[in-house]
């Protein structure tokens, strides 16, 4: 299956490519802070669309990584990420190929709807997605 | 499921709405920045390091994930 180019993509569609949302962000300023990874290492996701501001990126800088404890959500750049395949996210394919975990129910999420993962793998991406982080000091 | 929350209940006070609006956004600063400062010492069991050259899968505490790498550079 090809990917849409941007010839062939309406204006609609370019559109809605705007809003889509990567789940792994770094944190910045403008950044939603999706959750706290908890002692257990699963992530718990905030019911609320909380966006965090350069205050919060200053302090949470103060201590460990702030993408060890958090998990952020910024805009997809797509081909501006070492992960972009071409026409979709290649981190969540990577994973699940390698991990499944059922979802029994999906976690709450407050981007769900735009977001790159679930609109590629659906409820399968929700499965894995509160083990994940994104790691900046590695 | 555990729950955090924080509510500010004023009984018998009908503030105006600007005001009303003014002391949530500053209650809601508030707990971001605070926020920044909460580390419950969790390890995640799929980290995707700096600078996105791969992935590796650890095994999750007590969770019964495998202990893979992926290696997803080209």
């Amino acid at each position: 299956v090809g990917c849409p180019t941007s010839k062939s993509m309406s204006n609609d569609k370019e559109q809605l490519k705007e809003r889509i949302l990567c789940p792994s962000s770094d944190c910045r300023p403008g950044a939603t802070l999706l959750g706290l990874v908890m002692p257990d290492g699963r992530v718990a996701f905030a019911k609320d669309w909380i966006v965090v501001d350069a205050e919060f990126v200053e302090r949470a800088k103060q201590g460990r990584s702030p993408e060890q404890r958090f998990r952020f959500s910024s805009g997809c750049v797509e081909k501006a990420c070492k992960q972009w395949d071409g026409c979709k996210c290649g981190v969540i394919e990577t994973i699940l190929d390698e991990v499944q975990v059922p979802a029994a129910e999906l976690p709450e999420c407050t981007i769900r709807p735009d977001c790159r993962w679930f609109r590629q793998r659906g409820p399968e991406a929700c499965g894995v997605c509160p083990l994940i982080l994104t790691d900046m000091m590695s | 499921m555990a729950n955090t929350e924080f509510v500010v209940r004023l009984e018998g006070i009908d503030l105006p709405k600007d005001q009303r609006e003014r002391i949530n956004k500053a209650l809601q600063r508030a707990l971001v920045h605070e926020l920044a400062d909460v580390d419950l010492g969790g390890q995640a069991a799929i980290r995707i390091p700096r600078e996105w050259y791969g992935i590796w899968i650890e095994k999750f505490k007590g969770g019964g994930l495998p202990n893979v790498k992926v290696d997803v550079q080209r």
